[in-house]
C-alpha cells in the first residue's frame, strides 16, 4: 500500500526521528529509484544539466517532481526517500550531508558547523 | 585449522571517507581520530591476520530496494569500490579469499543462516569508511564482505546478529587451512540522520554501551532494536552487527583497545577485544 499523496504540502513532518519502513521504501520508490541512478557519473552531469529532462526521462509523477523541486528534504524523508540516497540528488544540488541534514534540523547549516566544530574530540571515560 | 584471533567493532560513518581521502591526519581536530585507529593497525599486523570477516552494511550503494538482501555475503576473488557520489574511491582492491569465503558460505547456510551469496559486491563507506585507517595498502589482509541490511526495516535482532556471530565462530574453528581470521562489526554508535533530530549524538550512553557490551553483553540481547534508536538515536540500529562480533568471542574478553570521538554526527567508537582463555 503507498499513500495517495495529491500535494507535497499533504506530506506531515513531525518532530522527532522517521525510521525507513518497507512502507517508506514502498512510497518513495521510484524517487530512490531516480537518486540511486546518480551514483553513476554519467547520469549526475545529465541530471546536473536538466534536472526537468532527467525527472521526464525517469517517469516521475508530477508530484514527485514537486517534491524534489521543493527541496524539502525533511518531507522526503518523511515520505519515503532514504536519507543514503538523498545525499546523491543533494550533491547535485551542490548540497553538502550537512547543508540538507541542517535544514531537516531548520538551522542554517554554517551555524550547525560553528556549534559542532568545537565539540570534536575524544570523550572517553576519566579523560579530561 | 583457522585460528580465530579476536574482534574488532567500529564505526563507518562517511565522514571518514572525508578525512582519509583529504588526508586529514595533521589537522588538530582529526588527530585524535586518527591516533585511535593506529592500536587496530599495529594489531592486525602482530596477529598477522589473513583475513578480516566484516560484518558491515551497504547504504543503497550495491543493493536497491527492488531487492534488498536481509543478510548478503560476498565470495568474490576481487571487490570494487562503491561510487558514493564523487567517483570510485582511489584505494587498493580489496582482494578475497575465494576458497575460505565459499566455505564460510556454505557452512552458516548449512547452520540455518538464509545467506544470499554475492559474486560482485561494490563497497562502500560501510567497509572500506574505517579499512584505510586499520590497515596500510596494498592491503596486508583479505576481505570477507557481510552485508546485514539495517536501514529498511524490520531489520535482523541483536540476538540474530549475536548468534550469527556464533555460528561465525563455530565455522572458523572447523576450517580445515591454517589461516588467521579477524572478525570486524561495523556501524554505530550514537547518530540520527532522518527528522528533525538530525545530528543528535548521545556520549553518556555511547560509553555507557561500550561498559555493558564488553562485560555483560547479554543483558541486551532481548532488546528491541528501537531500544537502541531510543537511546542513540534512528541510524544507531546499526549497532546490531556488533553483536555479530561479540557473540563470535568468548563471554569474558581481554580489552585491547577502546576509544570514543565526537564526530560532527556521530559517536565514533572503536574498541579490540581477544578471548580471555
Amino acid at each position: 500500500m503507498t499513500r495517495d499523496y495529491k500535494k507535497v504540502d499533504d506530506i506531515e513532518t513531525p518532530p522527532g526521528p522517521v525510521t525507513f519502513t518497507m512502507e517508506h521504501s514502498q512510497n518513495g520508490y521510484r524517487l530512490n529509484g531516480i537518486c540511486y541512478s546518480l551514483k553513476q557519473e554519467k547520469n549526475r552531469k545529465k541530471f546536473r544539466q536538466d534536472h526537468e529532462k532527467y525527472m521526464d526521462d525517469f517517469g516521475l509523477s508530477e508530484f514527485e517532481k514537486e517534491l524534489v523541486r521543493s527541496h524539502d528534504w525533511l518531507k522526503m524523508v518523511h515520505y519515503g526517500v532514504s536519507p543514503y540516497v538523498i545525499g546523491k540528488m543533494a550533491q547535485c544540488f551542490d548540497l553538502s550531508f550537512i547543508d540538507w541534514g541542517a535544514y531537516m534540523r531548520g538551522e542554517p547549516p554554517q551555524e550547525f558547523i560553528d556549534r559542532t566544530v568545537p565539540l570534536l574530540k575524544n570523550y572517553n571515560p576519566g579523560e579530561e | 585449522m583457522a585460528n580465530f584471533v579476536g574482534g574488532i567493532c567500529t564505526s563507518h560513518n562517511g565522514a571518514l571517507m572525508h578525512g582519509w581521502d583529504h588526508q586529514l591526519r595533521e589537522d588538530p581536530i582529526w588527530t585524535p581520530l586518527f591516533e585511535s585507529y593506529d592500536p587496530i593497525k599495529k594489531w592486525i599486523l602482530d596477529k598477522k591476520v589473513d583475513v578480516l570477516f566484516f560484518v558491515f552494511n551497504d547504504h543503497v550503494s550495491n543493493f536497491f530496494f527492488d531487492c534488498y538482501p536481509t543478510f548478503a555475503i560476498g565470495i568474490a576473488e576481487e571487490y570494487e569500490h562503491a561510487d558514493e557520489g564523487s567517483g570510485p574511491r582511489n584505494l587498493a582492491t580489496p582482494y578475497g579469499d575465494v576458497p575460505f569465503s565459499r566455505y564460510m558460505a556454505d557452512y552458516l547456510i548449512r547452520d540455518d543462516f538464509d545467506l544470499t551469496v554475492c559474486q560482485e559486491m561494490k563497497l562502500d563507506h560501510g567497509l572500506m569508511g574505517p579499512t584505510p585507517f586499520m590497515c596500510d595498502q596494498p592491503w596486508p589482509v583479505k576481505f570477507l564482505p557481510f552485508c546485514v541490511n539495517v536501514i529498511q526495516h524490520p531489520i535482523p535482532s541483536v540476538k540474530r546478529c549475536w548468534n550469527l556471530g556464533k555460528s561465525i565462530r563455530k565455522a572458523i574453528g572447523a576450517y580445515p587451512e591454517d589461516i588467521n581470521v579477524a572478525i570486524v562489526g561495523t556501524g554505530g554508535l550514537s547518530h540520527e540522520l532522518q527528522g528533525t533530530g538530525f545530528g543528535r549524538i548521545e556520549l553518556d550512553w555511547d560509553n555507557k554501551f561500550m561498559d555493558m557490551f564488553e562485560h555483560e553483553p547479554e543483558s541486551m540481547l532481548d532488546w528491541d532494536v528501537q531500544e537502541f534508536m531510543d537511546r542513540g538515536g534512528s541510524e544507531s540500529a546499526e549497532t546490531v552487527m556488533w553483536f555479530a562480533m561479540r557473540g563470535a568471542m568468548t563471554p569474558k574478553v581481554k580489552r585491547i583497545h577502546r576509544n570514543l570521538y565526537r564526530g560532527m554526527l556521530t559517536g565514533m567508537a572503536v574498541l579490540v577485544f581477544e578471548d580471555d582463555a
